[in-house]
């Protein structure tokens, strides 16, 4: 049965999931069902092996849906001790599977600290109903260099940039 | 502290060592593909070491100088201004004063 909105009286009382998604019409209603976001530390490793450096976790409402994973912060490479370039890759694994990945080249023989902000957005289409992303950091490049997330020298305040976020998006 | 301080110290210990250091924490490295842990009172004790380095030569890194070319064309304007110097230093001040009369600056 149709209901019929009289004027600008509005509708109350409607039970929750009673109207549908699919029952909207083109281009009206959200999309984005949730928004899940969370910060790391510090992290820099001297190691060509990928090593986890934090994760994030969402359950969606439909496992169709897709998932925006966002990752920002900062890259710093170190080639202070010599030998070349310096650079990084980040990974994103789920259940032990490379799902996605980015990569930096920095600091190339040259004896300081090199950074630059990292801005990362994939888009997981995965059929599945909940998600754990490792995401994980590996050096590439000279042999006694090291590469880092989120420092900029000693600025504790860019802690606030270091950010995951996570977005359910209807599928 | 950062993370970047507590790699210098563990890489000069050990140049091959595969770490994972996080929070700028001492306490919290992970020791990566069969590296062996360095002991924590050891790697205070290179950074500690390292940072005294770096402050012993605060000196040198503040006394940066201008080129020596630089210098020598200010010891000649100076002996130019001064017919005393001019008479000392005959030989170097007339040797210069040479090419700049041969090769005047433009304008």
């Amino acid at each position: 049965m149709a209901i019929t909105r009289l004027g600008t009286n509005s509708i109350t009382g409607l039970p929750d999931g009673i109207v549908s998604s699919a029952s909207l019409a083109s281009g009206v209603g959200g999309k984005i069902l949730q928004v899940a976001q969370t910060t790391y530390g510090d992290t820099s490793t001297t190691s060509s092996s990928y090593s986890e450096f934090t994760t994030a976790s969402i359950t969606k409402s439909s496992a169709s849906n897709k998932v925006l994973v966002g990752l920002y912060g900062n890259w710093s490479t170190d080639a202070a001790y010599d030998s070349g370039w310096s650079g990084g890759n980040i990974a994103v694994y789920v259940g032990g599977v490379k799902r996605f990945s980015t990569g930096y080249k920095g600091g190339e023989s040259i004896g300081n600290i090199v950074t630059n902000q990292i801005a990362c957005n994939w888009l997981d289409s995965t059929n599945e109903s909940s998600a754990t992303y490792s995401f994980q950091i590996r050096l590439i490049g000279g042999d006694t260099s090291s590469v880092g997330i989120s420092r900029i020298h000693d600025d504790a305040m860019n802690y606030n940039a270091n950010r995951i976020i996570l977005m359910e998006i209807a599928g | 502290m950062n993370n970047n301080k507590i790699i210098k110290a563990i890489l000069k210990i050990n140049p091959n060592a595969e770490v994972l250091v996080s929070d700028n924490d001492i306490n919290k490295i992970s020791w990566l593909n069969g590296t062996t842990p360095i002991p924590k009172a050891d790697i205070e004790a290179k950074m500690a070491e390292l940072q005294a380095e770096y402050d012993a030569n605060q000196y040198q890194r503040d006394r940066v100088y201008p080129s020596i070319g630089d210098q020598l064309d200010m010891l000649w304007h100076s002996i130019d201004q001064n017919p005393k110097l001019k008479s000392e230093y005959f030989e170097f001040y007339e040797a210069i004063k040479a090419v700049k009369v041969k090769h005047p600056k433009n304008g």
